[in-house]
């Protein structure tokens, strides 16, 4: 499966591996759980949440170095990067949760922005019963989410981008 | 004798080095093999090691009469700088090895050896924190990234110290220190006046914060406090020191207590408040007479 990239190394290719099939995976999730059509799959407005409607937004992650930190999923406290400040990053009026998927896509851990603090590692929230969720993806998202990783990471790995 | 292949700068170097501190040939014969054992191990990691490392691969050194650290003695040959200062909870110092490194065979003794394999070993031993033991007799609690989360919901009933109010103290002192530190340059230019102006105001605003617990929970005062920018997380460590001072006396009248990331909590306030207007007092009252009031 996929690595741990440090900043410095982490590439165009493994960023749009990672965040691509992220994407389609939590966009598919709901829309087979919810039924609601998300925001924003096609493409990347930057600085803000990934996938949104006009109640909640989604910050999807895939890619985390928790993986390789914290061995096992769930993780105790998730881990968002410093950059994606949740008062800067989220939209004022929506509500807003950071997603982070277990390397295979078939977990998710859920949590709502207002739980995240600052700390020496961006910014964590710790893991309770009432202000996280970690759900099972559905299996035609998590499919979809897997099989996409893989293929990009195989074609991206030999291109310049 | 062992023979063993590291990567670090050359031996000739390296007792070079040593002779310009002062080490007698004897102490080069012994500190060199262990020595190159060291650096290789920072060059080939990320070079975070605390000062346990260094103890366990050698004890204090004598120099010209002088007694000094294994670790002092590197830095003044000149073979490792910290790039990094640690902070507490969250990582140890980082070094970097100064000179050129290469691969090369050396021979080493089996105490070497020894001091090598103990030193690595006591990077991943678990590191002693009284304040998690404390917390975790009332709820079960993690320390990541400097800070303290409890992984259970707080009980019904508990009562909450904001960590703005511990801000509001770390804040207050650092813009009186800015303010002074300005006194003494001399206000030269309308830039500084106004500058000084800004401060005044914010240290006028913050004071009356810590008289009166409603002001710290305007969005005003809020917003000065986090407009600061420069101390970006040095307040994370101002909170936690803090934090293991309060828990500390907790501990010691049997008080149960919990944090949960931007919040202290315990089911005595009368007792939480004390302890913590105890300890952010002494940090007031180089400046004010009056503590945080609650």
């Amino acid at each position: 499966m996929s690595k741990y990239y440090s900043p410095r190394d982490y590439k165009t290719q493994d960023y749009l591996s990672n965040d691509l099939s992220g994407k389609l995976a939590w966009y598919f999730h709901i829309l087979l759980t919810k039924g609601v059509v998300l925001n924003g799959l096609m493409k990347d407005e930057g600085k803000v949440c990934d996938l949104y409607s006009d109640k909640e937004e989604y910050e999807v992650m895939h890619n985390n170095g928790s993986w390789s930190e914290q061995a096992e999923f769930p993780f105790k406290v998730q881990t968002i990067h410093k950059r994606k400040n949740p008062e800067k990053y989220c939209r004022a009026n929506l509500d807003s949760y950071f997603v982070q998927f277990r390397e295979d896509f078939k977990l998710a851990q859920v949590t709502h922005s207002k739980h995240f603090f600052e700390t020496h590692n961006g910014f964590q929230a710790p893991i309770t019963p009432t202000k996280s969720k970690t759900i099972k993806v559905h299996p035609i998202a998590h499919i979809i989410g897997k099989v996409l990783y893989t293929a990009l990471h195989r074609v991206l790995k030999d291109v310049k981008c | 004798m062992l023979s063993v292949n590291v990567k670090a700068p050359n031996i000739e170097i390296i007792e070079s080095a040593f002779r310009r501190v002062g080490l007698s040939d004897l102490q080069i014969k012994t500190y060199t093999p262990r020595t190159l054992l060291c650096l290789d191990y920072i060059q080939s990691t990320k070079g975070y090691v605390g000062s346990t490392f260094f103890r366990c691969i050698a004890d204090k050194i004598t120099i010209n009469g002088e007694k000094i650290t294994y670790i002092r003695m590197l830095k003044e040959a000149l073979l490792i700088k910290k790039t990094m200062n640690y902070i507490k909870g969250v990582r140890p110092n980082k070094y970097r090895v100064e000179e050129t490194c290469c691969n090369q065979s050396i021979n080493i003794t089996k105490k070497d050896k020894e001091r090598i394999d103990k030193a690595i070993a006591s990077l991943s031993e678990p590191k002693m924190n009284k304040t998690l033991d404390w917390l975790n007799q009332s709820l079960q609690h993690i320390s990541e990234g400097g800070v303290y989360f409890a992984l259970e919901d707080i009980p019904q009933g508990w009562y909450d110290i904001p960590h703005s109010d511990i801000i509001s103290v770390f804040l207050y002192e650092k813009l009186q220190n800015l303010l002074r530190n300005l006194l003494i340059s001399g206000v030269n230019n309308n830039e500084d006046r106004i500058y000084k102006e800004m401060l005044m105001a914010d240290i006028i605003h913050i004071e009356n914060g810590l008289k009166d617990p409603n002001l710290r929970k305007e969005k005003l005062y809020l917003n000065i406090l986090s407009s600061y920018n420069k101390y970006n997380k040095e307040y994370l460590s101002f909170i936690r020191d803090v934090i293991d001072r309060v828990v500390k006396d907790c501990k010691q009248n049997d008080i149960k207590v919990a944090c949960e990331g931007n919040r202290i909590w315990s089911d005595k306030i009368k007792e939480l408040r004390q302890y913590v207007a105890l300890h952010l007092g002494s940090h007031l009252k180089r400046y004010t007479q009056h503590s945080i009031a609650f």
